[in-house]
């Protein structure tokens, strides 16, 4: 397979009131063409900032890429100008955003704001375009696609407008989509309907996913793999099954033992990791997740562990990885 | 949508009557009267002949039968008659609002164009030195009264640089022509656009900071299109939902501004016709013209409400 993308030592930053914010501190990941990759994170650990980054789209100011290197088939999307972004994006790189209700222009009508992106990239006339753009509602399951373009977004339910979102994303065939929690804001049963939607048009256009998600257990039967990411850093990356399966740090063996499940007998309360992620306006010296961390020692407060190979493609980076292999809950002594 | 509209205009109509009375207690509260203004100290007259003028145009009736005496007349579309000239109220009017209405849309045009203009770059160079001079620009011009910038404007453009007329509609004594009229609009529309261009810019960039920090701009980007399309598509047709609202305001205070610009600037509208009635206490012409103004703000609000239905598809009045 050949690579589609490579990242490299990605750090961005943000200004806010006199203080730096440490958003993405040096994450590195690759992805292959017609490969699926998740992003899996809680709220500021700097998972959409890190993508959006590579697209170009970080407000500056306040934020900007401090170093690194993001090669999209070959190209460094973050040396490349305003102009030959602007013909990547939309193109070869597609977004689809989190919340569909905001996500469109609630001014315009649907047909122009997918027709817009296919005058753009694809140079096709009005009529053409017109005709691409119902083609793609009906590949995205929406009714009526003729007579629907001419409606507004706030004519659609919440669902349907990520239908219209993927749509959009999808009408130049990129060869990435990068779907920045698409599910959030939608009722479950919705969620379920829009994940598969996208699964199956990878399958079908070939292109590549990668899957920004606060839920683990959404992303785990879309994906081939998952990068755990807490506070700027990327703490674990592992094919998914085997992350699933043999975690190998306390962080991702948290989160997965906070997965509510439906099977246990017993109703437990949701098992939780106590504390708050580390405050970004410092520089994190250390394991970022040091103290929340019930294994930590000595070590961990001073060096920043990098990324052990634990396992084929297996990567995580804790000081006491060998260690953790011995228990499979979390908070369960060593 | 139509039946919205036409009750919109119904409920005016109560409004419009309310207004009357108002006016029409004020106009007779004013100090002074009509028949004393009328006369030269010079001349000696007698009360007699003040009386027999007062019952003439009917000031010696009580104030009620004045009233339903005048409204009975408006209904009938007559607007009553000058105290001074004799010349129907509603024909000065006729004459006069073309000028003004010219004075009004060039000036509105300017304001338009420039304040949503320098207010957009504003927002997109924000805390540059083009921001921060828009902003110094905004202060001077919502600080400076009309008048003052209206007697400047003819102190330096007129009267030094000789580029534009001092005063009038036109060259006294010359044939009508186009280019001649807009070179004598130009100074008093541009001392009553001023404020207005301030007032606009400020606003459009306030609003148009805030449409760029919308989700939807984002996708616009994330759409690779072209800059100049996000902002005039994307961004100015969202951020101009709220900025309608403020120039429908500025029509109604726009009619009532140009009172003081007309006379400086000699501008034969209904802004000095306004200041002739009022000094010769002629009250039929005052009040004339307050019902106009009056209708000229109910009108401009309904405007503001058709303008919001055609920019915002989300607003659809039953």
């Amino acid at each position: 397979m050949t690579r589609l993308l490579e990242v490299k030592d990605l750090k961005v930053r943000f200004r806010s009131d006199r203080t730096i914010i440490h958003a993405v501190n040096g994450i590195s990941y690759s992805l292959d063409e017609g490969g699926s990759l998740a992003v899996v994170g809680e709220s500021g650990s700097g998972k959409s900032v890190g993508m959006l980054a590579i697209m170009g789209l970080i407000p500056n100011p306040p934020g900007w890429v401090e170093s690194g290197q993001a090669l999209f088939k070959g190209r460094d999307l973050l040396k490349a100008s305003e102009g030959e972004l602007r013909l990547i994006r939309g193109k070869e790189i597609a977004m689809v955003f989190q919340d569909p209700m905001t996500s469109l222009n609630p001014v315009l009508p649907i047909g122009l704001q997918l027709t817009e992106a296919i005058q753009t990239h694809l140079g096709l006339d009005k009529n053409q375009a017109r005709e691409r753009a119902i083609e793609m509602l009906r590949m995205v399951g929406l009714p009526n696609p003729a007579q629907r373009i001419k409606d507004f977004p706030f004519q659609f339910s919440g669902g349907q407008r990520q239908r219209v979102m993927i749509a959009m994303a999808l009408t130049c065939t990129p060869s990435l989509l990068i779907a920045d929690e698409p599910t959030t804001a939608l009722d479950v049963t919705i969620q379920a309907q829009i994940v598969e939607l996208v699964r199956d048009l990878q399958k079908q256009l070939g292109m590549a996913i990668i899957w920004i998600s606060h839920n683990l257990g959404l992303v785990a039967g879309v994906v081939d793999t998952v990068l755990v990411m807490y506070s700027g850093f990327i703490v674990e990356q592992a094919p998914v099954d085997d992350l699933y399966e043999h975690p190998r740090h306390p962080y991702t063996l948290g989160l997965l033992h906070a997965v509510p499940k439906l099977d246990t007998e017993n109703q437990e309360r949701l098992a939780s990791i106590d504390g708050m992620p580390p405050d970004l306006r410092k520089p994190i010296v250390g394991c970022p997740f040091a103290p929340r961390c019930p294994y930590r020692q000595e070590k961990c407060d001073q060096q920043t562990p990098p990324l052990f190979e634990v396992g084929p493609q297996h990567q995580s980076a804790c000081w006491r990885w060998q260690e953790l292999s011995k228990i499979s809950t979390f908070g369960e002594p060593l | 949508m139509l039946a919205y509209f036409i009750r919109r205009l119904l409920i005016n109509i109560p409004l419009l009557v309310g207004i009357t009375i108002i006016v029409f207690v004020l106009a007779s509260l004013m100090p002074g009267d009509a028949v004393l203004a009328m006369i030269s100290s010079d001349t000696p007259v007698t009360d007699d002949m003040i009386k027999m003028r007062q019952g003439e145009l009917g000031l010696d009736l009580p104030l009620h039968e004045q009233y339903l005496r005048w409204m009975g007349n408006i209904i009938q579309g007559n607007l009553g008659y000058s105290f001074v000239s004799a010349e129907s109220v509603s024909k000065m009017i006729v004459s006069r609002i073309p000028a003004t209405l010219e004075l009004m849309g060039v000036s509105l045009s300017i304001s338009i164009i420039l304040g949503l203009t320098l207010g957009t770059i504003s927002a997109l160079k924000q805390y540059s030195w083009m921001d921060y001079g828009f902003t110094v620009f905004g202060f001077i011009g919502i600080s400076i009264p009309d008048f003052f910038l209206g007697m400047v404007l003819v102190f330096v453009f007129a009267l030094k640089l000789k580029w534009f007329p001092t005063s009038g509609f036109i060259t006294a004594g010359e044939e009508f022509s186009l280019a001649d009229n807009l070179r004598h609009v130009f100074l008093p529309a541009l001392a009553l656009a001023l404020v207005r261009t301030a007032v606009f810019m400020r606003y459009t960039r306030a609003s148009v900071l805030e449409v760029l920090g919308n989700d939807y701009v984002r996708t616009a980007r994330a759409k690779g299109l072209l800059q100049n399309v996000i902002i005039l598509r994307h961004v100015m047709r969202n951020a101009l939902i709220p900025v309608i609202t403020i120039i429908g305001v500025n029509l109604g205070v726009l009619f009532a501004g140009s009172v003081i610009i007309e006379t400086i600037f000699q501008w034969p509208g209904i802004g000095m016709m306004f200041i002739n009635a009022v000094t010769g206490r002629d009250s039929p012409v005052i009040m004339g013209y307050v019902l106009l103004t009056s209708m000229i703000v109910l009108a401009s609000n309904l405007l503001t409400d058709l303008a919001y239905s055609l920019v915002d598809p989300r607003i659809r009045y039953e």
